[in-house]
């Protein structure tokens, strides 16, 4: 897929922005695939966790957890940067460069918190786990991208 | 020791597994503020960083990371001083009063003002 700008009258304008555009997307893509890769490795790390992997007697990962973060991870366009918690759950999070963050705190039960820091002020909110993509692609496209 | 901190005094906190609560821009995820019992740490109690670290890595492994008791005032987190019988610096930083796991916005500030020592 290729971002391209459509123009008649300048031709060799059209070239190079075309290949400029298509280059950032590629990065973009190949960033998204690493990222990707990243996740799904470091799952697999929090999935071996013994008994009080934290040094603060923190449980090992259910299984079940760690299957539906893994299912989600691979169905994100958009890939987070994750984490486990002493808590038992995992957090995947989301940082703009203009310091916009988005926090979503994923445990074995249906629900999902939501946390963001847009424009310097915080919120939260939960969710259906079920809604959890469509909630990260609206704010992602909000106020990540 | 007294039970009672002052804005002054340092907390310590030991992170681990090494790699894993780390961020692409090297700041430290909230994560690894979040634990359902309270956030356990060592009250400084004045000592010196170096002698601080070392005593807490006497038990633990991982990056040991420090914050003030005003950094948890400022957020109105409550610290608490829980000594074990293995460790006479244990204390805890808690959500409130009455509640101990700190609210998502408690564990951001933590992990934005935490310094590696």
């Amino acid at each position: 897929m290729e971002a391209r700008l459509e123009t008649t009258y300048y031709p060799s304008l059209l070239s190079s922005t075309t290949i400029t555009l298509t280059r950032q997307y590629d990065q973009k893509s190949d960033w998204n695939y690493r990222r990707r890769n990243n996740n799904l490795k470091k799952l697999q790390e929090i999935r071996s966790f013994s008994d009080n992997w934290d040094g603060y007697n923190a449980k090992p990962f259910d299984n079940r957890l760690i299957q539906k973060v893994q299912n989600l991870i691979k169905t994100l366009t958009f890939q987070p940067e994750l984490f486990p918690t002493p808590s038992g759950a995992i957090q995947l999070e989301y940082d703009s460069k203009d310091g916009n963050h988005l926090e979503f705190l994923i445990n074995q039960s249906d629900d999902v918190e939501v946390y963001c820091e847009i424009e310097g002020v915080d919120s939260e909110h939960n969710i259906q786990f079920s809604e959890l993509e469509g909630e990260i692609t609206s704010l992602y496209d909000r106020y990540i991208s | 020791m007294t039970d009672i901190f002052l804005d002054d005094e340092k907390l310590y906190r030991a992170v681990r597994p090494i790699d894993m609560f780390w961020k692409e821009d090297g700041t430290l995820s909230s994560a690894a503020f979040q634990d359902s019992n309270g956030l356990s740490v060592d009250r400084g109690n004045y000592r010196e960083d170096r002698e601080a670290k070392r005593r807490l890595l006497m038990n633990l492994h991982g990056t040991v990371v420090m914050f003030s008791v005003k950094d948890c005032n400022d957020v109105t987190a409550i610290v608490k001083y829980l000594p074990t019988e293995d460790n006479e610096y244990h204390s805890e930083v808690h959500k409130s009063v009455t509640e101990k796991k700190l609210t998502k916005s408690q564990q951001r500030h933590l992990a934005k003002v935490a310094k590696i020592i």
